[in-house]
Formats: C-alpha cells, sequence, structure tokens
C-alpha cells in the first residue's frame, strides 16, 4: 500500500515508456535494432533528463516512441550506436523545440531531422544540429518572407 | 513545475481552503495529483492543437493556472470551504473543471454587459489612456481563452483608476471588477459639466489629455471639499476662502478624525447628489480614505495639491 504512494506521475510516465520501448523491439528488430533492459532504462531517463534540460515537461506519452518509429529504418543506425544516437536525438529534438518556439510540430520537426539524418547530414547528429536544424529554426523565426507570405520550409533550401 | 504538481498551495490553498484541514489523506492528495496530471494531460493537447507533447515548463504552470482559476471559480461560487474541500476529494477533476468553466463564462456575460454600461457612461474628456483603454477591452472578449488561459488577461489597460484592482484579482474577475469601477467613477463624473471638469483636471495635470492619470478622483476630490463646506458641488472650484477653510476644518484634526470626516463626508455628498450607483459605497468610501490619507499627511503644509482652485 505504501509502495502505491510513492508512484507520483511522472514514475508512472516512466514506467509506461519502458513497456512501450520493450514493445517497439519487436518492430526495430527487423532492422538489427534491439533494446535491453539496460538501455531501456538508459533511455528512459535520458527523455526525463533532456526535458529537464531544456525546460520542457511532457503530461502524454511522449516522442520516444515515434523517435524510435521514425529513425529505426535509417541506413546509419545499427546496433552499436542505436542507444546513443536516440541519446543524441531526444537532445536535439527538445532543444530545436524551444530554438523554433514550438512553432514547428513534432511531427514535422522529426520527419524533417530524419530527412536530413539521413541525407546531407549522413548518420551525424551534430552535423544535423549545426547546418539543418539551425537553419530550419530561423526560419521559423524569422517566420514570414517579404511579401508576407508564410515560409514553407520544406521548400526552402536548408 | 518539478517531479510533483504542487497541488495544494500550501496554507490556504490555491482554492480558497486549506485540504489539510479537511482531513484529507494521502491517498486524496495522490488521487487528485493523478487527475491533475491527466487534465494538464488534456490541455496542453487542446493548447498545442495537438501538434506537440511536450511543451516549456513556464506554459504548463500557465496552463495549471487556468485549471486552478475554474476550479477556484466554482468554489467561490458555491458550497463552503467543507464542502468544497469534500467535492475535490470526490469528484472528478475534470468534472469541476468543466463546472468552473461555466462560471467563467457566465462571469464573461456579466462583464460584456458592464463594458457596455462602461461605453454608456463614458466620461466626455478626452485622454489617450482613458480612451485606449475603451478601444482595447473589446479584444479582451475576443481573445479571453476560457478554455485554457481563464486567469489570463490577454490586453493591455493603461487607464488608472483611483484605487486600483488588487494583482490577485485574475482573468474576468480582474476585467469585471475593473468595469465596475469604471463605471462608477464615469457616472460620478457625469454629475458635473465637462468643461468645467477639464478645467479642473487642467490645474491639476501639466497635459491631462496625454498624461496617464484618473480622471475621476480630482472630481471627487474637489466636490467632497466642497461638500464639507456646505457649498454646491457643481463648479467644483475651491477658492482661496475655501482652501483657508479645509485647512482650518483640518489643520488640528487626527488621521483617524479626518478618516471619519471623510467617510462620513462622502456618503452625505452622494445623498445629496441622489448618486444611486449600486455597489458603490465601498468603491468610494476606498477612494476618500486615500484622500483623507493625503489630507493628515499635509495637513501642516496646505492643502492646495488637494483640493484645487482654478
Amino acid at each position: 500500500m505504501a509502495d502505491q504512494f510513492a508512484l507520483s506521475p511522472f514514475n508512472l510516465q516512466k514506467m509506461a515508456a519502458v513497456v512501450e520501448l520493450r514493445a517497439l523491439n519487436e518492430l526495430t528488430v527487423r532492422f538489427g535494432l534491439y533494446l535491453s533492459e539496460e538501455k531501456i532504462q538508459n533511455i528512459v531517463e535520458k527523455r526525463f533528463e533532456a526535458l529537464k534540460d531544456t525546460g520542457r515537461i511532457e503530461f502524454g506519452q511522449g516522442i520516444l516512441k515515434a523517435l524510435v518509429y521514425e529513425f529505426c529504418d535509417s541506413p546509419y543506425i545499427n546496433a552499436d550506436n542505436y542507444e546513443e544516437i536516440l541519446f543524441e536525438l531526444l537532445d536535439s529534438f527538445y532543444y530545436f523545440k524551444n530554438e523554433s518556439m514550438d512553432s514547428i510540430s513534432d511531427d514535422e520537426l522529426m520527419q524533417f531531422m530524419k530527412r536530413h539524418f539521413d541525407g546531407d547530414c549522413e548518420g551525424s547528429v551534430d552535423y544535423l544540429n549545426g547546418t539543418s536544424l539551425e537553419a530550419l529554426c530561423r526560419y521559423a523565426k524569422g517566420m514570414d518572407k517579404d511579401d508576407g507570405t508564410a515560409i514553407d520550409y520544406e521548400d526552402e533550401e536548408v | 513545475m518539478g517531479e510533483n504538481l504542487n497541488i495544494t498551495g500550501g496554507a490556504g490553498g490555491l482554492f480558497g481552503f486549506a485540504p489539510q484541514d479537511f482531513g484529507w489523506t494521502e491517498m486524496d492528495y495522490y488521487r487528485l495529483q493523478s487527475q491533475l496530471w491527466q487534465l494538464m494531460e488534456k490541455q496542453t493537447r487542446r493548447y498545442t492543437s495537438g501538434d506537440s507533447s511536450s511543451i516549456p515548463v513556464e506554459i504548463a504552470e500557465e496552463i495549471k493556472q487556468g485549471i486552478y482559476f475554474c476550479i477556484g471559480s466554482y468554489f467561490n461560487a458555491n458550497g463552503t470551504a467543507a464542502e468544497n474541500a469534500d467535492a475535490l476529494r470526490t469528484e472528478p477533476l475534470s468534472d469541476l473543471f468543466r463546472k468552473g468553466q461555466q462560471v467563467v463564462w457566465r462571469q464573461v456575460e456579466v462583464g460584456k454587459s458592464r463594458f457596455g454600461r462602461a461605453l454608456e457612461t463614458a466620461i466626455s474628456i478626452k485622454n489617450i489612456s482613458y480612451m485606449d483603454t475603451l478601444r482595447a477591452l473589446p479584444d479582451f472578449f475576443k481573445q479571453y481563452d476560457v478554455f485554457v488561459m481563464a486567469h489570463d488577461i490577454p490586453v493591455m489597460i493603461d487607464y488608472q483608476l483611483a484605487v486600483a484592482v488588487p494583482e490577485t484579482c485574475r482573468g474576468i474577475d480582474y476585467i469585471n471588477e475593473y468595469l465596475r469601477r469604471l463605471v462608477i467613477e464615469n457616472v460620478f463624473c457625469g454629475y458635473f459639466d465637462a468643461a468645467v471638469v477639464e478645467r479642473l483636471l487642467r490645474a491639476e495635470y501639466a497635459d491631462f489629455q496625454l498624461d496617464l492619470i484618473n480622471l475621476f478622483e480630482p472630481v471627487f476630490r474637489n466636490a467632497l471639499g466642497l461638500h464639507l463646506l456646505g457649498k454646491p458641488v457643481n463648479a467644483l472650484n475651491i477658492t482661496e476662502d475655501d482652501q483657508k477653510n479645509l485647512l482650518a476644518l483640518f489643520h488640528t484634526r487626527e488621521k483617524s478624525q479626518i478618516r471619519q470626516i471623510c467617510g462620513e463626508a462622502f456618503l452625505s455628498l452622494c445623498e445629496s447628489m441622489h448618486f444611486n450607483e449600486k455597489d458603490a459605497a465601498d468603491y468610494l468610501n476606498a477612494v476618500a480614505m486615500g484622500i483623507a490619507g493625503r489630507i493628515a499627511a499635509f495637513k501642516e503644509t496646505g492643502l492646495r495639491q488637494i483640493f484645487l482652485s482654478f
């Protein structure tokens, strides 16, 4: 009974995220990617750490599942770097949500990151952060072109 | 926001009562915390239109305040502290929130009605901040977000009342109280000729049209002074003889006596003017007490800055 009172919403979220990542292994194993229990725990902790570092909070499911789903078929992710890349992507994702002042949706940002991670960034999250994502956020902050229309950053050279 | 949503807000609580005073158990707090978390998730989804799973902590705090405001509004309108503490324990938080939003919506209608009255009774003196505020207030009703940010005031209110609405008032409560006081001020000023009021304001302010001032208070002040002397108030002007007589009236009085004199005077002034604005007494008493304080402070050196000659 006493243990129940120790379950804050945060702890419940962590438990749910662990269950979610375990289930995702069934999908990602097809791409040679599998997270051990230890790595699952690390990634879940990393998610909350990244949120705290960027001054953000998630009340629901969060982006972990979507992030794994989006990136699991990347040619630049393998069993050796899977955990590390997820760490870096989590950091990037929340950082650039802030940098773009939340003007870009989760889906748009994640798809943008995947496209450039697999493309011109050739699997380097550092390069992705320093080039494509920086440019994306500059556009997002600039908002409008001179003629007053909104920038469609999908069409712009970034 | 930390790892625990601080929902009970310490002594006094955020809902007008302290749950710990009503026998809440640890399980009650845990249940409430879980429900608040779920409501925060729903409100966050609403705020971001489902586009973001995460939000900055500052925004989360604002969303939380919006929830508290609505539930607090419901509790203020219903039940005793004990009944509300019990409702918080037993009723789903989402239901209390929804009921609170309905209370807030009703208050919005009250606000619209008061704004209509403010426009009807508007002072005809041209003052930029006064006019800008009347122009800005319709935007409040367009932009006010009852669904997520009911505690917020999404417009700038420049015009200063004689006695400001407390900053503890939020959302529509602030606007409604602001408008209530504004109407009282408007109606009082409406008893006097606009040209006379303008001459009075010129005596008080360097540029009454541009300055961030209150138009009503000098009018009330001079009317109070003339009434204390038993003179007609319409002309609003305090003559040299009037200045001497007022000084003589207050010079030897203690602060408490000055407050009593002013307190009684504003009541009889309103009666003599047939000033019948509903629920105005408390507000006008507050204004009168402010004037009494200034009289007490300046009675040794002279009252010319309080009662104006023009």
